[in-house]
């Protein structure tokens, strides 16, 4: 099967993932639009890599899925401590900074 | 296959990743005292700084790690800039975390580690490791803004700048998996030969693109700037300084190095997007800070405008205005960090002084901090004799040699504009009285040690500019 | 290839039919008997309490997120394995070095008290002790 046909499949997800972030108002789900997107980006690299036949793109994913861990990691935390002062995770109502 | 490792290469990063894991088993044990791991801070960034100013003077240059990681005078001269915000914030930083013990151990660690990551950014040669170090650091400011957790403005701006930073560390994902795809390598060597050799296709141009959507996040450009002003006014006032000072130098450098090595053969598709977004950048800062009630949002706005100035220089294009860009982030760095930490002396019992009209008659009670705000803040505007004024300049100079005239003639216009709102800020320290009596607490003694730095950088380098002027052009990629 | 593949599917048919069958024959079977008992979630005697939607202790949560962390980072391991014969000593004290790193996060982690389950009224007991003799 040729490349294009990954591609497309995975600017589709960045696009879902894109679209989520812009509509969605959620904070825990605007998170998991991003994850979306970091994951859209890992299957061109791996199916970029496949084509190329060399191995650069898949070592790649290793690094963005451990990135990816470490900020869910540090981006539930933070999320929490908002829901701790609010008793919500709305982004709509998280808006005491404005100018 | 054997690897050969030249240690000497990595000596600053070493001493930071050394000073990393010292200041990590020092914050483990009890019996150690909190207050010694923010020296223990400076003197890691002040060996690290020494090291790279002796390399770069003695012209080093090397790759590591299969290419990778590459080590010139460019590098170095980032690297010194990274480092000097580091002393300076740590130094702004030691009386304003207070007595708690808790409360030092993580972030000076998140300090150095962003550090590491900006260096790496300025070193990386391949686009993997411009994206480690990018989210090195961008992991550890999302911590730090969101700081003070029991502070609720503090943690929101924590949000906000996770989720918009996280959104667009995703874009410049994408962006370097299509440049991988359309050049067939991530290596910024090898993307620059293969580009040469091959018709540009969709997937580069695409990839490119989103490069510049991530890169405009990270260092907050028009319009791509919103999440700026609220985090900037819900951090910790030493972070906004932080933010605003090494992370954009980190993203101008990474921006420099695969704009100017990588993807120069593009150069017409990105020359014309660069010049608009610096358009924009300039003017939209400039006039939305004139309507700033809080100074910490006026210097997030007054920041946007900022890196809109360094965008001029990136249009450019050539090797005066890759040289002015490294000077005016030297420059822009040292000033802003002394105006945030100007704010932080203006502490009342209460907190600090957030209104513009609090500063009323401050000049003549607070003789101290009036000098050292007035000093930033005609730095920040471009005034002769501050380096504000050298780095305008330079920046404006190769913008003529370039044949960007009209785009010179904007960014004149913008400079007037920011004259009046910092100028604003001077005006009410001077020549109004203030409407209630506040109580000031004390000067702490390292805040002001910070601060006298940062005055003596700005004056030193407005004055004599040709000592760094020559080592700038030197370092050019 | 085609034929692996209905291997595959065969298997499949054959598994979904035995779930179908034995769900058919013990409905056509059991006796058709309904007492409050049958209504409860578990059949084996204990008798539950509250409502299902409790909320967890945070501990677990921070427990899980450094095992998440740690857990991830065991990836580099495989791409070392791969490599590691042919490039002898080095990779082996580069990754001596990685997780030596990783230990002393570990120890971190131990050393600031996020590993003990009791946590919540150890440490905040001390903490407010130290706030105390700070404002004395």
């Amino acid at each position: 099967m040729g490349l294009e046909y990954y591609l497309i499949l995975s600017a589709l997800l960045f696009t879902t993932g894109v679209i989520g972030v812009l509509i969605r108002r959620n904070a825990i789900i605007i998170f998991m639009c991003i994850e979306l997107m970091l994951n859209a980006a890992n299957l061109a690299f791996v199916a970029i890599s496949r084509h190329l036949g060399e191995t650069t793109g898949q070592v790649f994913v290793f690094f963005v899925m451990t990135v990816a861990a470490a900020e869910v990691a540090i981006g539930l935390a933070i999320i929490v401590s908002v829901f701790k002062h609010r008793q919500t995770v709305n982004v709509d109502e998280v808006n005491s900074l404005k100018g | 296959m054997p690897i050969e490792i030249n240690w000497q290469l990595l000596m600053p990063e070493l001493v930071i990743a050394l000073t990393l894991i010292i200041v990590l088993i020092f914050d483990m044990f009890d019996s150690i005292s909190k207050t010694i791991l923010g020296w223990l801070t400076i003197v890691g960034a002040g060996i690290a700084l020494w090291v790279s100013i002796q390399m770069q003077q003695a012209g080093t240059v090397g790759t590591q790690f299969n290419d990778m990681f590459k080590v010139d005078s460019f590098s170095l001269f980032f690297n010194i800039i990274f480092l000097i915000s580091t002393i300076l914030v740590a130094l702004i930083s030691l009386s304003y975390l207070g007595k708690d013990d808790r409360k030092q151990g993580p972030y000076y660690l998140l300090i150095l580690l962003a550090t590491l990551g900006m260096m790496l950014m300025a070193a990386g040669n391949e686009l993997i490791v411009v994206f480690l170090g990018l989210e090195l650091m961008s992991l550890s400011l999302y911590v730090l803004a969101g700081y003070f957790r029991d502070n609720p403005v503090s943690s929101e701006a924590g949000m906000k700048y996770l989720l918009l930073g996280a959104f667009a560390s995703a874009f410049f994902l994408y962006g370097i998996a299509l440049i991988y795809g359309g050049a067939g390598t991530t290596s910024i060597p090898g993307i620059a030969s293969n580009l040469t050799a091959e018709s540009q296709s969709p997937l580069l141009l695409g990839g490119m693109f989103l490069l510049i959507v991530g890169f405009g996040f990270k260092v907050a450009i028009v319009p791509f700037h919103q999440w700026a002003p609220d985090v900037y006014e819900g951090a910790p006032t030493t972070i906004a300084a932080f933010i605003s000072a090494g992370p954009k130098a980190a993203g101008f450098a990474a921006f420099l190095r695969i704009f100017m090595e990588a993807l120069p053969a593009m150069q017409s598709q990105w020359g014309d997007v660069i010049i608009l977004l610096a358009m924009l950048t300039m003017t939209v800062g400039n006039v939305i800070a004139i309507a700033q009630t809080n100074i910490k949002r006026m210097l997030a706005y007054s920041s946007i405008a900022h890196a809109g100035y360094v965008l001029i220089g990136l249009a450019a294009a050539n090797n005066e205005g890759i040289s002015s860009v490294m000077l005016y982030l030297l420059v822009y760095c040292v000033m802003n960090i002394g105006a945030f930490g100007a704010v932080i002396l203006a502490k009342t019992t209460d907190g600090e002084c957030l209104t513009i009209s609090d500063y009323a008659g401050l000049g003549f009670r607070k003789p101290l901090l009036g000098l050292f705000m007035t000093l930033m803040l005609l730095s920040l505007a471009g005034f002769p004799p501050t380096a504000g004024f050298v780095g305008k300049f330079y920046i404006f100079k190769s913008a003529v040699q370039a044949g960007h005239t009209w785009l010179v003639i904007i960014g004149a216009i913008n400079t007037a504009i920011s004259a009046f709102y910092y100028l604003r800020v001077v005006v009410t320290m001077y020549m109004r009285e203030p409407e209630e009596e506040l109580e000031f607490s004390p000067y702490p003694s390292t805040l002001v040690v910070g601060l006298i730095l940062a005055v003596i950088g700005v004056l030193f380098i407005g004055i004599l500019p040709s000592l760094l002027l020559n080592s700038v052009q030197n370092s050019v990629l | 290839m085609l034929f692996n593949f209905a291997n595959v599917l065969i298997f499949l048919a054959v598994g979904c039919l035995f779930v179908v069958l034995n769900l058919t024959i013990s409905r056509l079977l059991h006796t058709k008997l309904f007492s409050g008992e049958k209504y409860i979630p578990y059949e084996c005697g204990e008798d539950p309490i509250g409502d299902t939607r409790i909320k967890f202790n945070t501990r677990f949560y921070v427990i899980a997120l450094i095992f998440l962390i740690f857990d991830v980072e065991a990836v580099f391991l495989f791409p070392w394995a791969v490599v590691s014969r042919s490039m002898g000593l080095l990779a082996f004290l580069e990754m001596l070095v990685f997780i030596a790193i990783l230990l002393v996060g570990l120890a971190y982690v131990w050393a600031k008290g996020d590993l003990e389950w009791i946590r919540s009224t150890q440490l905040e007991v001390q903490a407010v002790q130290r706030e105390e003799s700070y404002d004395n």
